[in-house]
């Protein structure tokens, strides 16, 4: 055998390793979205999902559709995704839009109109691997147009700093004749690793962070 | 289901687009039709104080009296009524339970939300349809902390009940559990499996982060030894830079 061949060999046989982990971790990631949902109903319970969509590339290709000039990143679609919820069809007061972002590696660089080779990204080690709930809501009392535009055109009105959904804060703006509150917070997996900790670390600061997101309205100041 | 094909609720999603996987993912997951006809097409074959338990037993009462549980178990689904209100005009609820006694009116919302003006008409044509009868209308779903208040403030109708669909899915299981094996376990057991599909199952069995395998998962496994480009280097473990290391004579495999 040569060289080459035994060094592909190793590095296949390290791929079907990836590939299992790769599965037992979707498996344990779809559980915490579940979780999740699960936890913000008991508070919610108009909670729907919406959809979930990887972020940063193009859903798999139905079964009609020739796969092969595709990213590859269009086969991993929970790499870096996703989930979305919400409490109404169109804004009204009180009602909120809640999604669950999911980077399975912040290595993947930020910006990228081609297809990124992940062999040449940054030492794993030296990335993490997060969720980012967000939360774009009507507070109580807060006003809305007519007719009330969708919650895609509003979060596209609103023109947001990233830092903004970071920070736990509730930031409040009048969006093209709506009032909205908007915010989030980032939180590494390796901090979720039981369910109390998924409770601590995830579930509660969003239920806190929705109670400032829907609570009355304070002016153009954000909420305390 | 054949509830809903049988009645045309399904028809309708094959004029809005012809990707039939579109279709059987909005039937499935989506659909508030075909969950009426899953769920409370189910309940229909328990017995009475089962199905009333199930519906009624972890309710919220909004307004006016909770009903006299009843004898036997009919459901009608979406039968047409006349708008008392509108002369040739008819109202559908989703599903009537009708009992010598009591009729129930169901009206069931997913991802949408409850309209106080449409209860309040279903309420109104039950009362005529059903003269002499005590009438109560159950919200399945769509509610949320808004809609209650604008259930208790606007809608009029009298005798008014809501429950959630986490609710009524905590109730399914709750009342599985308790079941011997038999017809009514395994019709509850079908009932809390569609509920699990559309988001409402048991969250107390999944998996967690802290099982997922260990780092490094290769040691169990039988496998070849790398040898890196510059010299012979056998890797004992797959640590972060074994894994990296791995990944070069990856990189460096081409098929064109």
């Amino acid at each position: 055998m040569t060289d080459a061949r035994e060094q592909l060999g190793g590095a296949l046989a390290q791929l079907r390793i990836g590939y299992r982990l790769v599965v037992a971790y979707q498996r344990r990631l779809l559980d915490l979205a579940r979780r999740f949902e699960a936890g913000v109903r008991a508070r919610h319970p108009d909670l729907n999902f919406e959809r979930w969509a990887p972020t940063d590339w193009s859903m798999p290709p139905s079964g009609t559709t020739n796969p092969m000039p595709r990213w590859a990143w269009d086969f991993v679609p929970l790499y870096r995704c996703e989930f979305r919820w919400l409490t109404g069809a169109t804004p009204a007061p009180g009602a909120f839009w809640l999604w669950l972002t999911h980077y399975a590696d912040t290595g993947w660089p930020a910006v990228s109109k081609t297809e990124n080779d992940p062999l040449g990204f940054a030492e794993a080690a030296g990335c993490d691997t997060i969720v980012w709930p967000g939360v774009l809501a009507i507070p109580l009392g807060g006003s809305v147009s007519a007719p009330p535009p969708s919650w895609d055109a509003l979060y596209l009105s609103l023109n947001s700093k990233d830092e903004d959904w970071m920070d736990r804060v509730a930031h409040e703006r009048d969006v093209d004749g709506c009032t909205v509150r908007w915010g989030g917070f980032t939180c590494s997996v390796s901090e979720l690793a039981e369910p109390s900790d998924v409770e601590k670390n995830l579930i509660e600061p969003t239920l806190q962070l929705l109670d400032l997101a829907v609570g009355r309205p304070t002016g153009t100041s954000p909420a305390p | 289901m054949l509830l809903a094909f049988s009645r045309r609720k399904v028809r309708r999603l094959f004029s809005e687009t012809a990707d039939v996987d579109e279709v059987i993912e909005t039937l499935r997951y989506a659909s508030e039709d075909t969950l009426t006809a899953m769920v409370l097409g189910r309940v229909q074959y328990l017995s009475a104080g089962l199905a009333w338990s199930l519906l009624t037993g972890v309710v919220q009462l909004m307004r006016g009296a909770m009903p006299p549980e009843p004898q036997e178990c009919r459901l009608e689904f979406w039968p047409s009524y006349e708008d008392p209100e509108d002369p040739g005009g008819w109202v559908e609820p989703d599903v009537v339970w009708v009992d010598p006694r009591i009729v129930l009116g169901i009206e069931v919302k997913w991802r949408g939300t409850q309209d106080p003006a449409q209860l309040d008409k279903e309420y109104r044509a039950l009362a005529q349809a059903f003269p002499g009868r005590e009438v109560a209308i159950l919200a399945l779903g769509g509610m949320g902390s808004t809609q209650l208040d604008e259930l208790k403030t606007r809608c009029a109708t009298e005798n008014l009940l809501v429950l959630s669909w986490a609710k009524f899915a905590q109730g399914v299981r709750a009342r599985e559990a308790e079941l011997a094996s038999g017809p009514a376990k395994a019709i509850l057991s079908d009932i809390a499996l569609v509920l699990a599909e559309r988001g409402l199952g048991d969250t107390s069995r999944l998996t967690t982060f802290a099982t997922l395998p260990a780092w490094p998962l290769g040691l169990a496994l039988p496998w070849t030894p790398i040898v890196p480009h510059g010299g012979f280097l056998p890797l004992v473990t797959l640590g972060r830079h074994g894994l990296e290391r791995a990944l070069s004579p990856l990189a460096d495999w081409r098929i064109a």
